[in-house]
């Protein structure tokens, strides 16, 4: 699984994530993780650790589990204002370890069962991810004021602006001026 | 930071918040815990109250929450928010509170004020609405989806104009709108089938008039006259026709037949007589010289016979007869033999008269003797006896003894015997006489009676006698006649023939007389007869024709002439009749003309007003259409592809485990896009169920959230601003860590402000640590709120400022 280590690595950089050695330590206590990073900037207090499930020896993973916590407990003597996600890449971990890992950091899991069947990995680490909202429209004109507009040329403001006034108290008060209108035309004596 | 900007926030006695307090809001995120009750909820109405002057979950609930806004106890209240729009534009929003409501001074834009309840306020209520989306099916007009997408575009006028509108479509339903459609169709009908109707009748008309004219034309070929052409014309003709001339021909014309048939008449009478003949005249002067002959011979024998005897029959009236002796004579043997008859009776009864008077007086004699009798008989007797009888009578059963009732004396003294039988005896002797006396009264009575009979007979008879003379008058007639009927009788034959002779002398002189008169007559007739023929215009007579021809002539003529006069008549009155029918036709044609004029005008007159009716339904129909296009605009402009993707990404931050994931479904032709229709999508692409049916209630929640915040990223932000109050009460742990990461990204890199409220606590530190300031010029407020010992509100703001992180270091 090491290749998707990587690959969530790779991924995570060309999000601005910055790569730290895979050994640290933290006030003191040393740390090895399969891979590291940092984000920088706006997400400058973000601390990722990447754990290659493939390799842990225990099969319940209570061991990555204690791992994360330590670093946790750490980072909280260090006096560190960091946010620690830890993605876990490969075979799953036993759910009640991942709940209690839950506790002490963000989880992730990328689990690659078969290919094409799984979410894309960009999906799996959206919450890492930067939001792109792409070009953002304008709210727009209110819908008469748009109706109104698109109304010119094809009827008469005559007729459409009482409308236009009247639909503000309800639809009533619409059918009361239409049937006006007709009742006009009805009426009226005059040729048109 | 992006403009515009919260900066801070001062509440006065504002719902539950006593007294005043004061938080900071000048930075990119502001949290805010306390307990259920605190106030955190109420600090961010208060925003809501500054920037749109209501409370849309309590307009909802009360209409009148206004007046319920003091904190409890107070009379006055405030709130003031400042915002900063521009580096040198800070300007405070303040909200009056009082009894009868608020008054807020400063107020922002109305749009800023719709952007900000729209897209920037997350109250419980929205984030309940956003969830109720998603639990009906249904995805029609009043579902909760279609009244959120209502809400939210501002649709709501254009519903009341597409309602509002709607009955115009349909000319059924315009009609019921209004009526006066009907009217004005039924009157277009009506006046188009008049008009129809009108047509053919003025059609029906001039055929039937060209037909009259025709029979009218022939007619008045014949009469000599021409159809006029105009109504005034027609009448005049009419008029002159009606004339009488032919009815005074037809009289002047019975008047002729009537003089022609009474000299036809006097033709007939004179044709009874005989013409004046040669042999007439001979028989004539026959019979003439056989009466004289006779004359000279009888007549003075017969004269003095009816003379002698009309002396004695002074009534005959001798003019009746003339010189008819026969009858005359029969006259006198008839009378002589009644005479004769009569004057013999009377003698008889002279006769008979003498005897009866004779033997009445015989028996008058001995009537009175016997009376004599009789009366000296009934003087002798008593009168009294009957009545001394009956009361003698009653004495006897009286008497008992010899002793006399009357007297007293012993009747033995007297006579032998007894008393009773004594009186008996001359009871019954006196009885007797009584009756004796009776019967004599009754034969003196009868035989008085009879005497009177006589003597009355005796002058009855008496008066009627004649005399002597009388009689001997009558005696004397009676022999006289005797002796005329003898000397009558040789006369009888001779006076028959005398009759006879005289008689024919008498016919065959009438019948010359008559035959003269005829003659006569026939002359006058003859110039009567050919003056009248001239008069009705035969050719004069010759003088010789028979009258009969001229007659006949006369007649025939006549008769021709009355033909004639009456066919003319026939022909006039037809012609009048044809003329009359031409008028009334044509006035018909005129009237129906008219009719057809003013009915077409009227028809114009509805026509018009209908097509007036008809373009508002057309504008009113392009206007729905282009209606219907707007709203596929409007709705397709947010609910589109691009608020799907940011919808699906904000989605997966949160819920990464979940296969399917929420989305509008967008139609194919965008002007069917109505309401935007809820929808699941696979990861592999395909559509799923709606999003009620397909996550699980923590994801429904997640999905309601993230779609008010996709809505809020979709458009350019009026107002930068995100206010969640308590969003994540319901998400379990798992997802609280994507959503604080999320917030951390909104704020962080779409500088957006973000100020939420929670009331765990935990979950309160917790953010805290997540959101702390990550980059220099970063900070993080925190705000506590709480109340006092003496129930006063109370916060604690804390600021949090970056710190570099130095915890992680390489290893050596």
């Amino acid at each position: 699984m090491a290749e998707l280590v990587d690959r969530v690595s790779a991924l995570l950089q060309g999000a601005g994530y910055e790569v730290l050695p895979s050994t640290f330590a933290v006030a003191g206590v040393k740390f090895t993780f399969s891979a590291m990073l940092r984000g920088k900037r706006a997400r400058g207090s973000d601390l990722i650790v990447v754990v290659d499930t493939s390799m842990i020896t225990d099969a319940t993973g209570a061991r990555t589990r204690s791992k994360v916590e330590a670093l946790s407990r750490a980072l909280d003597v260090a006096g560190s204002r960091l946010v620690l996600t830890t993605v876990l890449c490969g075979p799953p971990l036993s759910p009640s370890e991942v709940e209690q890992l839950a506790r002490s950091s963000r989880v992730l899991v990328i689990e690659m069962t078969e290919e094409g069947r799984d979410p894309p990995l960009d999906d799996l680490l959206r919450v890492l991810m930067p939001l792109d909202l792409g070009a953002q429209t304008e709210l727009g004109v209110n819908p008469v004021d748009e109706l109104r507009s698109r109304l010119v040329g094809a009827v008469p403001a005559e007729i459409t602006e009482p409308i236009l006034a009247a639909s503000a108290r309800g639809r009533g008060a619409v059918t009361h001026h239409l049937k006006a209108l007709l009742d006009e035309a009805l009426d009226a004596s005059e040729d048109s | 930071m992006r403009r515009p900007l919260l900066r801070n926030l001062v509440i006065e006695n504002y719902r539950s918040i006593n007294k005043r307090i004061e938080v900071r809001l000048d930075a990119p995120v502001v949290l805010v815990h306390g307990q259920n009750g605190q106030g955190k909820t109420t600090i961010l109405s208060a925003v809501e109250l500054a920037l749109t002057k209501q409370l849309s979950a309590l307009e909802r609930v009360d209409p009148h929450y206004e007046t319920q806004l003091l904190h409890y106890g107070t009379k006055k209240g405030r709130i003031a928010l400042e915002v900063e729009f521009a580096p040198e534009d800070r300007r405070t929003i303040d909200v009056e509170i009082g009894k009868t409501g608020v008054f807020v001074r400063n107020e922002v834009d109305v749009d800023l004020s719709k952007f900000f309840a729209e897209r920037c306020y997350l109250a419980q209520s929205l984030l309940n609405q956003l969830l109720t989306i998603y639990q009906t099916a249904d995805a029609g007009v009043h579902s909760p989806l279609s009244r959120f997408v209502h809400e939210l575009l501002g649709l709501d006028r254009l519903d009341a104009i597409e309602l509002g509108l709607s009955s115009a479509r349909d000319l059924r339903n315009a009609r019921r709108l209004s009526p006066a459609y009907e009217t004005v169709e039924y009157e277009k009908n009506a006046a188009q089938k008049k008009i129809e109707a009108l047509r053919e009748q003025v059609g029906t008309d001039q055929a039937g008039l060209r037909e009259v004219e025709a029979v009218a034309r022939t007619h008045g070929a014949a009469l000599g006259a021409e159809i006029p052409g105009t109504i005034e014309q027609l009448q005049q003709l009419i008029e002159r026709l009606q004339g009488a001339e032919e009815e005074n021909e037809l009289a002047l014309i019975a008047d002729r037949r009537r003089r022609l048939h009474a000299l036809r008449l006097e033709y007939e009478r004179l044709q009874q007589n005989s013409p004046v003949s040669q042999v007439a005249e001979s028989r004539h002067s026959i019979a003439l010289s056989a009466f004289n002959a006779w004359r000279e011979e009888n007549l003075s024998k017969i004269v003095e016979f009816l003379d002698a005897a009309w002396e004695m029959f002074p009534d005959v009236d001798r003019q009746d007869f003339g010189s008819d002796f026969e009858s005359a004579l029969q006259d006198i043997l008839t009378r002589s033999g009644s005479e004769n008859e009569r004057l013999s009776a009377i003698l008889e009864r002279e006769r008979q008269r003498r005897e009866r008077l004779e033997a009445l007086s015989r028996e008058t004699s001995i009537l009175e003797k016997t009376l004599s009798d009789l009366n000296g008989q009934i003087s002798s007797l008593s009168a009294e006896a009957g009545a001394l009888s009956a009361a003698l009578a009653e004495l006897v059963p009286l008497v008992h003894d010899e002793n006399c009732p009357a007297c007293g004396r012993d009747f033995s003294e007297e006579s032998s015997g007894s008393l009773s039988h004594f009186i008996a005896t001359r009871a019954a002797s006196l009885s007797d006489q009584a009756a004796r006396l009776t019967s004599l009264t009754t034969e003196q009575r009868r035989v008085s009676a009879k005497l009177d009979q006589n003597r009355a007979e005796w002058t009855r008879l008496t008066v009627g006698t004649p005399s002597e003379a009388q009689s001997l008058e009558i005696a004397a007639r009676h022999a006289r006649l005797a002796v005329l009927l003898d000397d009558s009788n040789p006369l009888i034959p001779i006076a028959a023939e005398g009759t006879k002779l005289a008689r024919d002398e008498a016919i065959w002189r009438r019948s010359i007389t008559r035959s003269q008169a005829r003659q006569q007559g026939e002359e006058t007739l003859r110039v009567a007869v050919a003056q009248l023929g001239a008069e009705i215009g035969e050719p004069p007579s010759s003088g010789t024709e028979p009258i009969v021809t001229l007659l006949e002539g006369s007649t025939n003529r006549l008769t021709r002439d009355e033909t004639q006069t009456k066919t003319r008549m026939a022909r006039k009155a037809e012609l009048i009749k044809a003329l009359d029918s031409i008028r009334q036709r044509r006035e018909a044609v005129a009237r129906s003309r008219a009719q057809i004029d003013e009915l077409t005008e009227s028809l114009r007159e509805w026509s018009s007003r209908f097509r007036a009716a008809e373009a508002v339904r057309k504008h009113v129909r392009t206007t729905l259409g282009v209606l219907a296009d707007t709203r596929a605009t409007v709705v397709g402009r947010v609910f589109n592809e691009r608020l799907n993707r940011i919808w699906r990404d904000l989605f997966v931050r949160l819920a990464p485990s979940e296969s399917f994931v929420p989305a509008f479904k967008v139609p194919r032709e965008a002007h069917l896009l109505r309401l935007p229709i809820l929808e699941t999508v696979h990861r592999s692409g395909e559509t799923g169920g709606t999003p009620g049916a397909m996550l699980s209630a923590g994801n429904l929640n997640t999905a309601a959230l993230t779609l008010f915040l996709a809505l809020h990223l979709s458009v350019k932000p009026k107002l930068p601003w995100l206010l969640l109050d308590d969003p994540v009460q319901s998400m379990d742990d798992v997802h609280i860590a994507q959503f604080a990461a999320l917030l951390r990204t909104l704020a962080r890199e779409h500088d957006r402000q973000v100020i939420m409220a929670v009331h765990d606590k935990q979950l309160f530190d917790y953010l805290a640590l997540e959101l702390s300031p990550a980059f220099a010029g970063d900070e993080l407020i925190t705000v506590e709120i709480g109340k006092s010992a003496t129930r006063e509100s109370r916060v604690l703001n804390d600021r949090l400022y970056f710190k570099p992180e130095t915890a992680v270091q390489p290893a050596a």
